[in-house]
């Protein structure tokens, strides 16, 4: 069955998961319409990142950030940015991205946002997170109908960075470059290894052992339902009034 | 610059949507491949921007428009605004083009309308809805067209749409 918790929503779950991968002294970015990323860096930046400094793409909001979003770019370009997130309206076992259509390219049967971007920092941001909130077989794919930027590059292309990880509302996945896919490493709270592989149209690995991904601590949920969830709901006002922080 | 080169691209289908992007091997590292975009070199650039002055400098929201004005043979510009000052002399709000780089201006507020022009206008959502559904049908655009578009002037189409509330 699906997670479900009276303690904590999936969003803090999430947030608590993806605040262990920043890296303190790293600069790490955030895309637009991105809540629960956001939530999660600024997490770590209360607690195990204290020095790390956040580029939140789309804002110029300086209780936020000390740069501009706009920035991003040029720090991923120059090798710069550690961590970033990406998602897509498609993505398959291989970490292709779809953001451009859906169905044939020429006549589309949904023509998506597209790339914003997507294309050099898939490339050249040393670790990116994939994640959406929509855990379905519609949007985990077998393969992508057009790849917007690909999850791997044979050696003859410059890239220094690329996928590492999924964070889904379902489950948490490594992304093991060498095997160009996916391995689970761990189920939300509720959800079964059964309902990750319903839910998932490519083949990805699964360990004989798959332990539940960490519940947030007692501290995780204070911090996020104070100091974080104040600066989200300048930035996603809508996140904050339809329950994303529980509490 | 007739071309320049770009990070990443490579594995992704945009190659086959551009049979002019080439794949070189990097003079500077080499083993290495890397994509060349060409430029792009439009006959006319139609913008739409915020003010021109007396001389023809257009003031612009972004520093882009300031780039497809440069890139283009022919560049016409409606304003929101005429001004009486030199905005090369006071850039305040946006970004100039300059004189030399605009062909014609037009004197056209809510010209961007049912798009925005922010911060004097917002999308007009109402407006955009109505043309969604029209676009759904040769038969219900064409019954659009000929609301808003065919036979009318740009002064009977701005009195149709402000009427209606955003």
């Amino acid at each position: 069955m699906p997670f479900t918790s009276d303690d904590f929503t999936i969003g803090e779950l999430m947030a608590a998961r993806i605040s262990k991968e920043v890296r303190d002294e790293t600069y790490v970015g955030t895309g637009a319409a991105s809540p629960v990323p956001m939530s999660g860096v600024l997490l770590a930046q209360y607690t195990t990142a204290p020095d790390m400094i956040y580029v939140a793409i789309g804002s110029d909001d300086p209780a936020l950030s000390p740069i501009s979003g706009k920035e991003t770019f040029d720090i991923a370009q120059r090798g710069k940015l550690d961590l970033f997130f990406l998602g897509g309206a498609q993505m398959d076992g291989h970490g292709n991205i779809n953001l451009t259509t859906i169905g044939d390219h020429d006549r589309p049967d949904v023509r998506l946002p597209g790339a914003a971007g997507s294309g050099m920092l898939y490339f050249m941001t040393q670790r990116i997170i994939l994640f959406r909130m929509e855990h379905t077989p519609r949007v985990f794919v077998e393969d992508v109908d057009f790849i917007t930027t690909p999850g791997t590059s044979d050696e003859r292309v410059h890239r220094p960075g690329g996928p590492t990880m999924l964070i889904t509302n379902l489950c948490v996945m490594k992304f093991l470059k060498e095997r160009k896919g996916f391995e689970l490493e761990s189920v939300h709270p509720g959800v079964s290894v059964e309902e990750v592989v319903e839910n998932t149209g490519f083949k990805f690995d699964i360990p004989s052992d798959v332990p539940e991904t960490a519940l947030p601590t007692d501290e995780e949920l204070t911090i996020l339902r104070s100091s974080v969830k104040e600066k989200i709901s300048v930035a996603y006002p809508g996140f904050v009034e339809s329950g994303g922080f529980g509490g | 610059m007739p071309f320049i080169p770009s990070r990443g691209v490579i594995g992704a289908d945009f190659l086959d949507l551009h049979p002019d992007w080439k794949i070189i091997e990097d003079p500077y590292s080499p083993g290495e491949d890397i994509v060349l975009v060409p430029a792009t070199k439009p006959d006319f650039a139609l913008i739409h921007a915020y003010k021109a002055d007396k001389t023809g400098n257009v003031l612009a929201p972004g520093y882009d428009d300031r780039m497809v004005a440069q890139a283009s043979d022919k560049v016409i510009v409606t304003v929101e605004e005429i001004v009486d000052y030199d905005l090369a002399e006071d850039p305040r709000g946006g970004y100039v083009i300059p004189w030399p780089f605009v062909n014609t201006v037009v004197l056209s507020p809510n010209a961007a309308h049912p798009g925005a022009m922010e911060p004097v206008y917002d999308v007009d959502q109402n407006h955009l809805g109505e043309y969604i559904a029209a676009a759904k049908s040769p038969e219900a655009y064409k019954e659009y067209l000929n609301k808003y578009v065919i036979g009318h002037t740009e002064a009977e189409y701005q009195e149709m749409v402000l009427a209606v509330s955003r």
